[in-house]
């Protein structure tokens, strides 16, 4: 039995996890770290950086670093644009196609993009478990729509693995939970992470997990309150500061760091390194914190009712409240939970694995190792067609348990009319321009009197929540397969081509990409260590003691220069032993200064 | 599509809402339903006495695609004659749109509103023409 | 790994796809039971690893049981499933919708545009209430008929009522929605 791997192919962060000895396990990298960033850079000499690495760069090279891709899986340039503002790299429209993100000297979809953050995961895995790995689940937001599933199974195919199924994150979550929680229940899982939020609402029992709703804002996440925060304090930068695309970066993570620290502290003093400018120091208490983030948190009660109104259930009727996603960490968000469902929620679970655990359960269950559990899901969104004036037809309503069909019946209007246009939608609203336009196919007809010809249509959306289309002659009985590439996403043929380029890729010289990786590494180490420098002189350590660390920090620069990675690595290693007693100094230094509570100042 | 935009044009702001005098003479009410949407839609015609529909109204309870068809069958017939007016058929709609005919039952409402207004003219002016004979009888 | 798999046949209907008889009146907690069975039978999770034909055939039949859990587990789309596997269709033409039910609808509806008083609302809930009892009482007609002439007179009732049901419906769901306002 092959192993199948469970992905959280997340916003921000991305993890990969298998079921070992019939626990689900996340996969650590080298270092021992499970979480990986979902950022990816481009290194000296073309290579892809992916993960830390290409995280610590998105200041640094921010002309050669993205992030946050998940936003723009399966949405067209339209869906997007109102956001772009806020993201330093440049999107642009692919008009049928996807959008198009340049990274420095190309353009990429965000499927590409992704594929290379699947393909890392993949590549840590392999390492981990010694052995080469061909078959996924990977997890998506439940309130993901059919292109945005689509575009995520094609990431999964271009980074070389065969997507078995994808499964909604917060139903992962349940499965993880409910492998360790035998008891019956009606639980719902609140997901709040860095871009996405849902809320699913499940019947445990007798190790069937029945999804009952789902709903929630494929656009909310901390993403979001790091933006409130951050133009919450524009004002406050210094005059100068407020054009200058770098210093606003930076704002921008250190408002996430800020409002991470705030989440257990009452104060915190926001602090904006740049390379080369002044560094800008804020301090931050919770209450403001909170009064900017609250419109923000506020939005995702609204989605908690309709799911719980779907459901047919009162907020008395939930028994647990499961919190997924790392921005669950923040008590106003607890707070709320609470004040929704009437009851605290359980503080038990790693909200950053447990998604990843879930679709390491789920991977297992379609291997053929754990059998008693059934996973029983739903569609998110309505799905139907526009029909007579513009109105949406629902034939599939949202909350349906998939795999779900429908059929229509189609004819024609006008004598010898050749094709009948089908126009698939997904959404909740009346009139159909306002849902998402998933596709628009032409159904041919052979020439015939109008109202002779009599197709019918099938519309399955399977369990992965993706559209299949059959249609079938019932004069002839002829059927046939539609191949619906949804609006703004990629024909089976474009997939291909990528497939085979990321087989190249994953063919290109290892060494030369351990050398760049090391070198990225001795040059983050570095950069960290010359704002140590300055700290220090700052603080009025001893003048030898400063010397004698650049000394170490310039036989490490040097080092850098060497082609050879295993080189570099070992220098680093003892640049770090050598150093780990004054960077400790350093960094009691830099709390008591914290507590002290300098304020707003330049250094 | 420019069709498609004009229904829903007429969905957003429909046209022709309201009532005219049910029981004047030169007024024809029709009332019809859609069970399979529980929609109800009334739609009024004057008709002036050499058969030309001079105004319509209608009022219609129910979702966008009854309430489009009914404004769009309003702007229609007026100025129309009774004979032109029956031959509206909704089909028409959905010919020029080249959109699968789902969801017809509600726009097909309109088009037997329009059919019992003109009958209930009719009915009105097959009453009065009687009554008038009579009443010229008796003088 | 499943190297087979027979599509469900399609002369069964959700009935006898469940086991059950053409009842109305279905008991929730058999129709659960019978439901997860098939599930666990029919879920392509199942035969995530087998041929891509297999695991499209298992599709289809989930999708299929599942479509069918839905209508079998709504009294009222259980109702109009049966009368479409019986064949009762409404009388075609005018006669499509009693005239008296659509004057007594609009007029309520009128009613409620101009003045949505807590006595208009009592009456529209009232009627709500009077035709779902008046369903009950056909659907069990329906299950314990004797013979096919007294059964099919029963479901021309349902069809009958499952009409003014849905009109009183929409007219419940404005109520319920002037109620909602505060
Ligand atoms: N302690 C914390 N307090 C507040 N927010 C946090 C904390 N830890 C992480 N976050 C936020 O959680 C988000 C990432 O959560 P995660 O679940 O990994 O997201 P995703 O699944 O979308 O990748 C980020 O916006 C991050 O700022
Ligand atoms: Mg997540």
């Amino acid at each position: 039995m092959p192993t199948v791997i469970g992905i959280d192919l997340g916003t921000t962060n991305s993890l990969v996890a298998c079921m070992r000895d019939g626990v689900p396990t996340v996969l650590a990298d080298e270092r021992g770290v499970k979480l990986m960033p979902s950022v990816i850079s481009i290194g000296e000499q073309d290579v892809m950086l992916v993960g830390d690495l290409a995280r610590h760069r998105r200041v640094t090279a921010h002309d050669r670093t993205v992030f946050s891709v998940k936003r723009f899986m399966g949405r067209s340039f339209e869906e997007v644009k109102d956001e772009l503002h806020l993201l330093p790299f440049l999107v642009q429209d692919g008009e049928s196609g996807p959008v198009k993100i340049s990274l420095f000297n190309r353009e990429y979809t965000p499927q590409e993009l992704s594929g290379f953050i699947l393909r890392e995961l993949k590549r840590r895995a392999e390492k981990a478990l010694g052995q080469e790995l061909k078959q996924a689940v990977i997890t998506v937001p439940a309130y993901f729509n059919d292109a945005q599933r689509q575009a995520t199974k094609a990431a999964g195919f271009i980074a070389g693995l065969q997507v078995l199924r994808i499964v909604n994150e917060p139903t992962a979550a349940a499965l993880a939970y409910g492998m360790t929680n035998r008891d019956s229940g009606t639980v719902a899982v609140y997901d709040f992470g860095g871009g996405t939020f849902d809320i699913s609402i499940l019947s445990i029992k007798d190790g069937v997990f029945h999804v009952l709703s789902t709903n929630g804002d494929t656009h909310l996440g901390g993403d979001d309150l790091d933006e409130a925060l951050m133009e919450a304090l524009l004002p406050s930068l210094p005059e100068e500061a407020k054009d200058d695309r770098q210093i606003i970066l930076g704002v921008r993570e250190a408002a996430e760091r800020a409002k991470c620290d705030l989440s257990s502290e009452m104060q915190t003093m926001l602090s904006v390194e740049v390379p080369d400018k002044p560094r800008i120091e804020l301090e931050l208490t919770r209450p403001q914190l909170e009064g900017v983030m609250a419109p923000v948190i506020e939005r995702t009660r609204v989605a908690c009712e309709n799911a719980l109104k779907d459901a047919g259930l009162s907020a008395g009727e939930i028994d647990e409240v499961l919190l997924v996603g790392g921005s669950t960490r923040i008590p106003m968000v607890r707070a709320l939970c609470a004040e929704i469902f009437g009851r605290e929620p359980r503080a038990d679970l790693n909200p950053d694995e447990v998604v990843a655990q879930g679709a390491a359960v789920q991977a297992d269950i379609l291997a053929g190792g754990t059998r008693d559990l059934l996973l029983l899901d739903v569609t998110p969104l309505s799905l139907g067609i526009e029909g007579f004036g513009g109105i949406m037809s629902v034939l599939i309503a949202r909350n349906s348990t998939i795999p779900a069909s429908a059929t229509e019946g189609f004819t024609t209007a006008a004598d010898n009319q050749t094709a009948v246009v089908v126009h698939v939608l997904q959404g909740e609203r009346e009139l159909a321009a306002e849902n998402r336009s998933l596709a628009r196919f032409d159904l041919p007809v052979d020439p015939l009197p109008a109202g002779l010809p009599r197709i019918e249509v099938e519309f399955l959306i399977d369990a992965d929540g993706i559209l299949n289309v059959t249609a079938r002659d019932l004069r002839t009985g002829k059927g046939q397969t539609i191949e619906v590439v949804p609006s703004h996403g990629l024909s089976e043929d474009e997939i291909l081509g990528m497939v085979k380029a990321g087989i190249e890729h994953g063919r290109e010289d290892m060494d030369r990409r351990w050398l760049v990786e090391a070198r990225t590494e001795a040059e983050i180490v570095l950069n960290s260590a010359r704002k140590a420098v300055a700290q220090a002189r700052e603080a009025g350590f001893d003048e030898d003691r400063i010397k004698r660390f650049e000394a170490q920090l310039d036989a490490l620069d040097e080092a850098r220069k060497s082609d050879d990675h295993a080189v570099i690595r070992a220098e680093q290693q003892r640049f770090n032993a050598e150093t780990q007693e004054l960077a400790g100094d350093l960094m009691d230094a830099a709390v008591k200064r914290a507590l002290a509570g300098q304020k707003l100042e330049e250094a | 599509m420019a069709y498609s935009k004009k229904v829903i044009d007429h969905y957003e702001n429909p046209r022709n809402v309201g009532s005219l005098d049910k029981d004047a003479d030169d007024v024809g009410t029709g009332l019809v339903g859609a069970p399979e949407c529980g929609d109800v839609m009334k739609l009024q015609l004057k008709i002036s006495d050499d058969g030309m529909i001079e105004d319509a109204k209608f009022k219609t309870f129910g979702c966008g695609s009854a309430i489009a068809s009914s404004s769009l069958a309003t702007e229609w017939v007026k100025g129309k004659t009774i004979d032109e007016a029956l031959e509206i058929r909704n089909t028409e709609i959905v010919e020029e749109l080249a959109l699968p005919p789902v969801k017809i039952h509600c726009s097909v409402l309109a088009e037997d509103a329009i059919k019992q207004a003109i009958e209930d003219y009719k009915r009105k002016r097959e009453k009065k023409g009687g009554v008038q004979q009579e009443e010229t009888a008796e003088a | 790994m499943v190297t087979e798999l027979a599509p469900l046949s399609p002369d069964l209907d959700h009935f006898a796809l469940f086991g059950f008889d053409r009842k109305l009146v279905l008991d929730s907690a058999a129709l659960d039971a019978a439901f997860l069975r098939l599930s666990r039978e029919c879920h392509p999770d199942r035969y995530a690893v087998a041929e891509p034909e297999i695991r499209a055939v298992a599709e289809r039949n989930s999708a299929r049981v599942n479509d069918a859990k839905r209508v079998l587990s709504d009294p009222v789309r259980r109702a109009e499933y049966v009368l479409e596997l019986a064949g009762v269709e409404r009388p075609d033409g005018e006669a499509k919708c009693p005239p008296d039910l659509l004057m007594e609808v609009f007029e309520l509806r009128e009613k409620l545009m101009e003045d949505p008083g807590p006595e208009l609302v009592e009456r529209v809930l009232s009627l709500f209430a009077d035709v779902e009892e008046k369903l009950d009482g056909l659907f069990s007609r329906h299950d314990a008929a004797a013979d096919d002439p007294s059964r099919l007179e029963a479901l021309r009732g349902i069809r009958e009522t499952l009409d003014r049901r849905k009109f009183l419906m929409n007219l419940t769901r404005e109520v319920e929605g002037t109620l909602g306002k505060p």
